[in-house]
Formats: structure tokens, sequence, C-alpha cells
């Protein structure tokens, strides 16, 4: 799909409006912020706000910057595809920038839904753990139906994306220029020599280019909050360096052991069963078999979440102790995997003064 | 402008509650500049 507009061009109509916030941008949008994964945005538009429009026509008009796609949600006007940004809280900045360009709330809006981007892939396990750490570590739990999760491309004949949180890419616009976090090896070469001899803490060899080529596995899921964002891009990552061990992403164990974690906490609450649901399709198609193993698996995500969510409430109410839930255990999961990346890389710079 | 296909909805899921685990994450206020001082002059040297 390619990118509605350029991200030079889209900063410079924002500046006119929000020149601090652009300036920040402009620093942060490049930062790889500790070895975490690009992310791109798609916006799902019901309508055109009058600032939205104003924005558009800035930008080269609707049939440059929107009607060149044929994708979007099913109920969606149009879907405005944003280059992506090195980093998640550039990704959030940005869109802070357009929120006040537009004067239209982005985040938490059911008239403005966002698609994740995330570079790479994901097999159909990965894919699960992603849609279910996305799903149980939001702030907000929704009830989904099927056609919640319905685009232009749910049915078609080339891309059979079908009804799913997850979608591949189809191709198109994919910017490799982004930073990736390799583990440095020690091969015996001169380079790797002379590589040894210099101060890295941390043992990471900072890649210019994606090891993908114009690979990405998107979380389409409704009104999107600024966590969405950042637990996508935290466990896209972690789930992206432990799939694709040949690459040698940085985060190698750390995303085999909160794929480990992840399945324990499943399999505890007798969820492990919805990895079996294909979760993401590949061009290959979707077969009504596939959708109604999904819609169940999706089904008993949901009504779990759900009843966790009531049991909460009751016995906060009632002032009973609360016992640990599923939510609890995932939101945990992700915070100490995001402590620990943290604190291992400032741990490194600390080192290193 | 509004959507083109006639019936178009907002993408609306029917039932969200917020996960009651989550514990808000309270945006930072993005502050606001400090005002400029005003430039300083160099003090005139008494001739």
């Amino acid at each position: 799909m390619p990118y509605g507009c350029r991200i030079d061009s889209l900063l410079a109509v924002l500046e006119t409006k929000c020149l601090r916030k652009v300036t920040a941008l402009r620093t942060l949008m490049h930062e790889c912020e500790f070895g975490l994964l690009s992310v791109g945005l798609k916006i799902h538009l019901t309508e055109l706000s009058k600032g939205f429009e104003e924005l558009v026509m800035l930008l080269g008009g609707t049939q440059r910057v929107l009607e060149q796609n044929v994708y979007r949600h099913i109920d969606a006007y149009a879907c405005l595809v944003l280059p992506p940004l090195a980093n998640a809280e550039a990704a959030i900045l940005l869109l802070e920038c357009m929120e006040d360009f537009t004067e239209t709330r982005i985040f938490g809006n059911p008239l403005v839904q966002l698609q994740i981007c995330s570079p790479g892939r994901l097999g159909n396990t990965g894919a699960a753990l992603l849609a279910i750490a996305f799903y149980l570590g939001s702030d907000t739990l929704r009830r989904y139906r099927l056609q919640d999760l319905h685009t232009t491309v749910s049915g078609n004949d080339r891309y059979g994306r079908g009804k799913r949180i997850l979608l591949y890419d189809a191709g198109g616009d994919f910017n490799r220029t982004m930073p990736w976090w390799e583990k440095r090896t020690h091969s015996k070469n001169l380079l790797s020599f002379v590589w040894r001899l210099m101060p890295n803490p941390l043992g990471v060899r900072v890649c210019r280019k994606l090891p993908f080529w114009n690979e990405r596995t998107d979380v389409l899921g409704g009104a999107t909050s600024r966590m969405d964002i950042r637990n996508v891009n935290l466990a896209a990552t972690l789930i992206t360096h432990a799939s694709f061990q040949h690459i040698g992403g940085y985060w190698l164990e750390h995303g085999e052991r909160f794929i480990e974690e992840m399945r324990v906490i499943l399999e505890e609450h007798h969820l492990l069963g919805l990895l079996k649901a294909e979760w993401v399709l590949t061009d290959s198609g979707n077969s009504f078999r596939n959708q109604e193993l999904f819609a169940a698996m999706l089904d008993e995500l949901v009504e779990y979440a759900f009843a966790e969510a009531k049991r909460i409430h009751k016995e906060r109410e009632l002032g009973d102790t609360v016992r640990l839930s599923i939510l609890d255990e995932v939101q945990d999961c992700l915070a100490r995997f995001r402590g620990a990346i943290v604190s291992r890389v400032k741990g490194a710079e600390g080192g290193r003064r | 402008m509004k959507a083109h296909q006639p019936g178009a909805v907002p993408l609306d899921i029917p039932e969200q509650i917020p996960n009651p685990v989550t514990v808000p994450v309270r945006e930072p206020k993005r502050e606001k500049p400090a005002p400029k001082e005003p430039a300083k002059r160099p003090e005139k040297v008494p001739a």
C-alpha cells in the first residue's frame, strides 16, 4: 500500500499549527528506542472532519492522499496511510500533532480507528500471542464481532486476509531504512576484531536497515490508545526477535522468555488451545471452517476476559481480596519485559559513563 | 465531508469496558516554554 504522504510534507503542514511538537518530533522520529521496532500507522476514518479535510487538501487532495488505496475498514470512508517512524513515542507524538491540527480526537475515538504496523510477518503462533497480548494488555476490553474486523480485502480473492485482528501486508511501500538491533557476533575476521576493541557494553550492532524486504504484521483492534501502541510495539519486537532467529535480533532471549511466559499464562487459564486458530491469514485465503474456528476462539478469549473483569469488579465491590486474573498477569508480563529492556540498556549506558 | 457509502456507521465495537487492572498512565503535561528573558544589553562603559 502506498503511503498517503511523505513525512516531510506532513510535518511541514502540521508545524503551521503545532510548531513545538513538530520540532520535538523531527528529532525523536529517527531515534531507536531501546532497540524496539519501528511503528507504522494507518488511520481508518469514518468521516472527514473539517480539520482532517483541511489536512488532506494541504497534502495534495483526497485523490492523491486517500483514494489511491482500496484498503480500508469496510465501514470507513477512507484509510490514511502514514509513513513509519523509528519508535512508538514518535508515532504517538505524530498522532498528537494531528489531533492538534485537525482538532479531532484520535486516541480512543470510535470514528477514528488505528492500525498499528510492525515490520516482519509473524507466524501463526507469534501472531496469536501478539493479538492476545494486545487484547488483554489494553486499557480497554472490547467485545468484538467479526464484522468489526471486516476490511475491503477480507473477502478479496487476491489478498484474502479474512476478518482478523492481525493482518499481513499486501506488498507495496515499505521503508526499510529503519534501525534494527542485532547481537554483535564474534567472528574471526578483521572487522570483527576492530569492533571488539570499541566500547560497546550492550554488545549491540545497530543496523541502518530492517532485515525485512516489505513484510509487516498489523494490529487492527478498534479505537486505540497510547498504551495500545506501546504494548503492540513491545510485544511485536519481542516476538519478532525470537521468531526470526537466523537474523540475530538483539532481544532474542528476551523474546523467547516472553513467548514462554505468555504460553504459561494461557496454559494456567486453560486457554492454550486458542493458539490453534488461524489468527492471521496468508495469501492462500480463508476457508469458512477457519473463519468459524477463529470466531469461536476469539469469542472464548473475549468472554473469559469479560468474566474476569466482572469478577474483579464484584470482589472490589464486596471488599473481598481481589484474586489475580489473567488481565493482571498479562499486564505484569508486559511491564516486566519493558522494565528488563529499559534497565538493560540504561544499565549499559550508566556503565559506560 | 461524510462517508460516501450509504448507511456508514461509526466503527463501533458494541461493548467496551475499561480494563480493571490497568493503571491509567498520566500523560505528562507538556510544559509551556519558559518566558524568554529579555536580551541583555551590554552596560555602557562610562566615557
